[in-house]
């Protein structure tokens, strides 16, 4: 039975309107804290009155965990993911391995609530491990390319439109 | 607010192939409390009778601008050039604010002169409820955030005139996605600021209609590239380039395609395109910006 529910809210305000709908006819009755950057914290009022503002400026991630929410205990957190596949959203799904919960889940686009099991979050993990040393070498390398040809492109974006000035 | 002498508010649409959303739209903008109100759409050349539809409309604070082709956001700043009032506001022919929301951005504005924009609170279309507007309260105290910085959202925003002059329009060359950051880097380096109030409130369908898989995380891709390379200043433009390479590198890796790659081949190969003018170190370093953006609306 799932009485308290922790959302994290890292899509826009939009899906998080659909989100609400789909837990409240899904768990009718269901606490729902709600869990927001500092610039949400105001909107977050809106759709429940217990609010918890994430206190860092840079994205959640599972070495910027929460003391506040130590003491809590969730039977479910649910993290919306702005697409079909929770690509992109790891480092929310390694923050909520943070927090006490009986189970995790994500809310895609089509709004469908699949389970997150801790075994798929690390393993989701030692993937990312594989991609992150593959692409940390590729982007050094493109990167150089670009350091070299700077002063190329700097010639070139001279001559480009810019701004529009609207008089 | 005066209440004598309400100030023109110019409500600015870009149109193109939604004659339905857009009609909804217009017809509620029609019922807005704020009665001093001209709207102007400019039609990106809609094939399916958008701007016949408007026309027979025949709204009388209705100007009709039509693009011989769509020109994607270069028409908002035909729209800005048309418009008349002191202050704009921004919509999508998807969007429409609240019956209350240009009386509560007047207040704000009035009440907070260093705010250059308010960006709306965008719910989506399912919440929206036709009920009477509520009588405007006198909010407390807006507190402002100076620990980071944001952008505003580009389906509803109140813009003052002066900051149009001062800091210029969308960026023509983005075509679509992306042209708010821009802006708002401009605008904040210009000195005024951008800031968001719970209670304006603006509703989007973000209609499927025109929105193609694809379409957004490639334009979001190229002209997150073309934003650091037009604004960031020296070392901050470097770390970024090379956050956004990295995540190029990985999201096509992890979702198996090549749209991240096409987009910065092609952010690189139209470069000239973009003329490079850095903001201030202390605004770049403020500003939020989600890199990942792109990667996370995709698959």
């Amino acid at each position: 039975m799932i009485k308290h529910i922790l959302v994290i809210r890292c899509t826009n305000l939009q899906h998080l309107d659909k989100v609400f709908s789909k837990l409240r006819a899904e768990f009718p009755g269901a606490a729902i804290t709600l869990l927001t950057h500092r610039h949400g914290a105001a909107a977050a009022a809106d759709y429940t009155d217990s609010v918890v503002v994430y206190p860092y400026t840079e994205n959640y991630g599972f070495f910027r965990s929460l003391k506040s929410l130590d003491s809590m205990n969730f039977d479910a957190i649910v993290v919306p993911v702005g697409n079909v596949s929770g690509s992109g959203f790891l480092n929310v799904f390694l923050f909520t391995l943070t927090i006490k919960a009986g189970a995790r889940f994500m809310c895609n686009l089509p709004l469908e609530l699949i389970p997150l099991s801790r075994l798929n979050i690390i393993s989701l993990m030692l993937r990312n491990t594989v991609y992150t040393a593959a692409s940390g070498v590729m982007a050094a390398a493109a990167g150089a390319v670009l350091l070299i040809g700077w002063p190329v492109f700097t010639l070139l974006t001279k001559g480009g439109r810019g701004r529009k000035e609207v008089k | 607010m005066s209440e004598i002498n309400p100030p023109l508010v110019s409500a600015v649409i870009v149109s193109y192939n939604r004659r339905e959303d857009i009609r909804e739209t217009l017809l509620m903008l029609c019922r807005q409390r704020y009665k001093n109100l001209e709207i102007i759409v400019v039609d990106n050349a809609s094939a399916d009778g958008t701007a016949a539809m408007i026309n027979a409309l025949g709204l009388p604070n209705l100007t009709l601008i039509q693009m011989e082709e769509n020109v994607g956001v270069k028409a908002y700043n035909m729209g800005f050039k048309a418009a008349r009032g002191q202050f704009i506001l921004i919509l999508d022919d998807d969007s429409f604010p609240a019956f209350d929301a240009v009386d509560k951005m007047i207040e704000k504005f009035d009440k907070y002169p260093a705010i250059g924009i308010i960006s709306f609170t965008v719910k989506d279309y399912s919440t929206f409820t036709d009920t009477p507007a509520a009588p405007v309260s006198s909010a407390a105290d807006h507190a402002f955030n100076d620990d980071y910085i944001m952008s505003f959202h580009g389906a509803g925003a109140g813009v003052r005139r002066e900051v149009l002059e001062r800091a210029g329009g969308y960026p023509e060359e983005f075509f679509l996605y992306f042209n708010e950051t821009d802006m708002a880097l401009r605008v904040w380096d210009a000195g005024f600021r951008i800031e968001s109030f719970p209670e304006i409130v603006c509703f989007h369908k973000s209609s499927q209609v025109n929105r193609t898989s694809e379409r957004g995380p490639y334009y979001y891709t190229r002209n997150i590239f073309w934003v650091i390379w037009k604004n960031y200043p020296g070392v901050a433009m470097w770390k970024a380039t090379v956050l956004m390479l990295f995540y190029v590198f990985y999201y096509s890796m992890d979702q198996h395609t090549f749209l991240y790659i096409r987009a910065l081949l092609d952010a690189v190969v139209n470069i000239r395109k973009i003329r490079r003018s850095p903001i201030k170190m202390q605004i770049a370093k403020r500003f939020r910006i989600h890199f990942k953006t792109p990667f996370t609306m995709y698959r």
